[in-house]
């Protein structure tokens, strides 16, 4: 498969991709514990450095100039779960992207749960 | 721009009990699907002797959002579900405000897994048994009898198909949310 960078449409849907989710992190894994799937990923534009990076590192930094979730980013891209992982920590460690993802705190905090209530009462 | 802050509850349940429907219902987007990481617990049905007693495998994951107010998302993530393997879903579940256990009244031993794992994991959740024909023909009681599930637990009836309905469902979950954090249960010990 032939990868352009910044080509957002592109997924794997039909066919499983013929890069090995290994190659694309070399090796590397992260605990999904440091980087859950609803963590906010943002691209910081301080200097528009990561407009410098290639291939997925740039499409995801590309597509997170507004905040996005980590399985947003997968969803998008095509690509799994846990290359995303890798990539944006890798990305975030690098000083490309901001990462927010304190839902553990959150879920458990009742002022926050009463918005919720609040916002999905207002569903109709 | 301020990033807000994301919440997810997990929709769980067995094959084809409408998880699928149930978020496609309620999402302000398209329900996205990706590959995520799961643990697997060997079946006997399989060779287990010759596999370790758990081993990741990626499956697909179906997930929606919906936005809150203006500093809340909240994600509803899909677990898949397998009928003879048991999935544990720490990756999906780490976190989460609670769990919807989905349950088709006509398969109640699909959900087992995902009852057992919620109450093991100590996460508030709700039964939400889903309506497929418009009615019940057994009590919400005696499902929860046949579920062996703890009476502190809510169940519910909805239509996976209707939006206001998996609105309210939610809606006891994170009101049974709220009073776990606010009263938290003390379970006994047989």
């Amino acid at each position: 498969m032939t990868r352009v960078a910044g080509d957002h449409e592109r997924k794997s849907e039909t066919r499983p991709s013929a890069v090995r989710p290994f190659l694309l992190t070399g090796g590397r894994v992260v605990a999904a514990t440091d980087l859950p799937l609803e963590a906010q990923v943002v691209t910081r534009e301080i200097d528009g450095s990561w407009r410098q990076l290639s291939f997925e590192r740039r499409d995801i930094a590309s597509l997170c100039r507004a905040p996005i979730s980590v399985a947003e980013v997968a969803a998008t891209l095509g690509l799994q779960v846990g290359t995303v992982r890798v990539l944006v920590s890798e990305l975030h460690a690098a000083g490309h992207l901001a990462v927010h993802g304190a839902s553990t705190e959150a879920s458990r905090d009742p002022q926050i749960l009463e918005r919720v209530l609040r916002g999905l009462r207002a569903i109709s | 721009m301020s990033t807000p802050v994301p919440l997810k509850i997990v929709i769980a349940g067995g094959f084809g009990v409408g998880k699928t429907t149930t978020v496609a219902s309620i999402s302000e987007i398209d329900p996205l699907s990706t590959e995520a990481e799961m643990t697997e617990v060997s079946s006997t049905v399989d060779d287990a002797a010759l596999l370790p007693d758990k081993h990741t495998t990626t499956v697909a994951m179906d997930f929606g959002c919906l936005t809150i107010d203006q500093n809340i998302k909240l994600y509803l993530f899909g677990t898949p579900g397998q009928d003879r393997f048991g999935f544990l879903w720490d990756d999906i579940a780490f976190g989460a405000v609670g769990a919807l256990v989905i349950v088709d009244p006509r398969r109640l031993d699909d959900c087992f897994p995902a009852v057992d794992y919620f109450e093991d994991m100590d996460l508030p959740f709700v039964v939400a048994v889903n309506l497929f024909d418009g009615r019940l023909t057994h009590g919400l009681d005696s499902i929860r009898w046949a579920l062996d599930v703890d009476p502190h637990v809510p169940m519910v009836t909805f239509d996976a198909r209707d939006r206001v309905s998996v609105r309210d469902a939610l809606i006891a979950l994170v009101d049974n949310a709220i009073r776990r954090v606010q009263q938290p249960v003390t379970r006994l010990v047989h």
